[in-house]
């Protein structure tokens, strides 16, 4: 069985105005697979994710969804209805808006009417919390929470690739081992998974494959498992 | 902080359910009392008092755009203008009944606010703001040079009202309240929710899937519309339309009326309205000097209490 290439990035350039931030950035990600964008702050994980997303307005080279479209050219509506879905880092909910509001934003957008996974059922059974929370203002949220909010958010857009930023950033151990259980349970939904952090023990638990990142450029890739954990580490020092 | 300037701010837990009650109390209240006041044979205040409604529904329709989609227009007195001379010109002019005026003025406002929302909905914050004042000033030189059509300065007249003032401040405090509803419900459902979403981050919006400029477009054309509805009740009212209320000072009333009464509210630019016009009634029977103490009063309630009008009055009652 051939599985399908759900993205594959073929040298792609991204501005910031006039700072050039990636260089050349290919990538793939199969079907199924959880895959980590590994790197310091500041080496353009972020821009990659946004670039993916149409955030970015500068970008050049070629991201090939599922085969079948090339996204970019594409407005980030358009791409988010093809189904991908982004999950900024912090979560990026609607800090206004109850917790409810926020998931029904994009409940409605589900991509492939017919075969729809998540719904607030489904997504309730996953984050049990957030049905506890549906009342109240997303801005009264805890910082793990908003980041599970956020996620809830992108699922239900029933998206065939999640991308998701730094989702272990700045949270306490026990909610970081959540976040990874949460991030395996959708995995097991049949999600791909792209994920930028650069928790290295966070990483461990959830990546199938890792790129690592520095200074806009792809310095080293591999299966999770094959890759020496000395080489890992020394692209996240601080130098 | 990448996505997008994600300085969350904390916000307060506001126990929005009970304040609704109320206020929902108060509203029919104050519209159950405001039917007495026909009945009580002041003509004069008959007359305020359908101006109140009418520009009430001028400030709300406003506020859509506003308020529930942080956009500020400056050329709303187009719609209003658009449809009170859309039924002047076809009623007067080209003698057409009367109720086919007053449809085909609110589709002129849907139509103007169509298109000007399709040219303008690209730019943001005061670029919107200039691009609206600009098509409203353009349409203003319209009605002041093309006077075989409407009448310049002089404006139109010669049309009936349809009622007389007595039954027609009870139609009009019925549309009103119907297309206030209407514009409630609106502001509720899922379009509003996406709105409401669009003024707190376009950008988390978009990659929800949306496209935010169809639905800002959405807004802008109730918005017209409903002012469009406004204007055609005003041209009644006086059986005559004349440029003030092309004049961009026209489009800057309901921008005061609702910061005045709180743009975070639905009745807001009522409360706003109301006050603001009776205000403005008192004091022109006194000095200018009265009129620079009110405009000091506006901008004091707008710089130091966000919420109007109305958040003075809700965090008084949640301080008993
Ligand atoms: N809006 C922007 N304008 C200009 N430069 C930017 C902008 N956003 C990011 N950059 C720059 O692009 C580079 C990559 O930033 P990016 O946010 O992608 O890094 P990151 O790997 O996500 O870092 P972190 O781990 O801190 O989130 C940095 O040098 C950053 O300063
Ligand atoms: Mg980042």
């Amino acid at each position: 069985m051939k599985s399908v290439k759900m993205l594959k990035l073929s040298d792609v350039n991204s501005y910031y105005g006039k700072s050039h931030i990636l260089f050349d950035v290919s990538l793939e990600v199969d079907k199924g697979e959880v895959v980590v964008l590994l790197g310091r702050n500041g080496v353009g994980k972020t821009t990659t994710l946004r670039t993916i997303m149409g955030l970015v307005s500068k970008r050049t080279g070629k991201i090939v969804f599922r085969e079948e479209v090339d996204l970019i050219e594409l407005p980030p509506y358009r791409i988010a209805k093809h189904g991908v879905g982004y999950v900024p880092d912090y979560g990026g909910v609607f800090p206004n808006l109850t917790v409810e509001e926020n998931l029904k934003i994009s409940i409605k957008q589900s991509v492939r009417q017919s075969d729809r996974i998540f719904d607030m059922e489904e997504i309730f059974k996953i984050f049990p919390q957030l049905k506890e929370f549906a009342k109240r203002v997303a801005g009264t949220l805890s910082g793990g929470e908003r980041r599970m909010l956020g996620i809830a958010r992108g699922l239900l857009l029933n998206p065939d690739l999640l991308l998701i930023d730094e989702p272990s950033e700045g949270l306490a151990p026990k909610i970081v081992h959540n976040i990874a259980e949460i991030i395996k349970t959708i995995q097991e939904y049949g999600v791909s998974l792209l994920v930028a952090d650069q928790n290295l023990p966070f990483v461990e638990k959830i990546a199938d494959r890792v790129y690592v990142m520095d200074k806009g450029e792809i310095k080293l890739s591999g299966k999770m498992d094959e890759l020496s954990r000395q080489d890992l580490e020394r692209f996240l020092a601080f130098s | 902080m990448s996505e997008g300037g994600a300085v969350e701010t904390t916000v307060e837990t506001i126990e929005t359910v009970p304040t609704m009650e109320k206020s929902l109390i108060a509203v029919i209240a104050v519209i159950a009392a405001s039917l007495l006041i026909p009945l009580t044979g002041n003509k004069y205040a008959l007359y305020l008092s359908t101006k109140i409604w009418i520009l009430i529904l001028y400030a709300i329709a406003f506020n859509v755009l506003f308020g529930y989609s942080g956009l500020l227009s400056f050329g709303h007195a187009l719609f209003f203008s658009g449809s009170a001379y859309t039924l002047a010109i076809l009623v007067a002019r080209l003698d057409y009944p009367l109720v086919v005026g007053f449809i085909l003025g609110i589709a002129a406002a849907t139509l103007f606010s169509a298109v000007v929302g399709t040219l303008s909905l690209r730019h943001r914050e005061i670029h919107f703001a200039m691009v609206t004042l600009a098509f409203s000033m353009l349409f203003w030189g319209i009605v002041m040079k093309w006077r075989d059509v409407t009448g310049g300065e002089d404006g139109i007249t010669g049309f009936p009202r349809g009622f007389s003032m007595f039954w027609f401040y009870y139609f009009t405090v019925l549309v009103v309240v119907i297309c206030s509803y209407l514009m409630y419900r609106f502001v509720k459902s899922d379009i509003g929710l996406i709105l409401e979403g669009i003024r707190e981050n376009e950008t988390r919006v978009q990659f929800s899937g949306h496209s935010t400029l169809k639905y800002r477009l959405y807004a802008m054309i109730v918005s017209g519309t409903f002012t469009g509805v406004a204007g055609v009740l005003w041209a009644l009212l006086d059986r005559t339309v004349t440029p003030t209320i092309a004049h961009w000072t026209f489009s800057a009333i309901p921008v005061i009326v609702t910061l005045l009464g709180g743009p975070q509210s639905f009745i807001g630019p009522a409360v706003g309205t109301i006050v603001y016009v009776i205000i403005q009634d008192l004091i022109t029977k006194y000095t200018l000097y009265w009129q620079f103490i009110f405009g000091v009063a506006i901008v004091a309630v707008v710089l130091f209490f966000r919420g109007g009008v109305v958040g003075i009055v809700e965090r008084y009652l949640r301080g008993r």
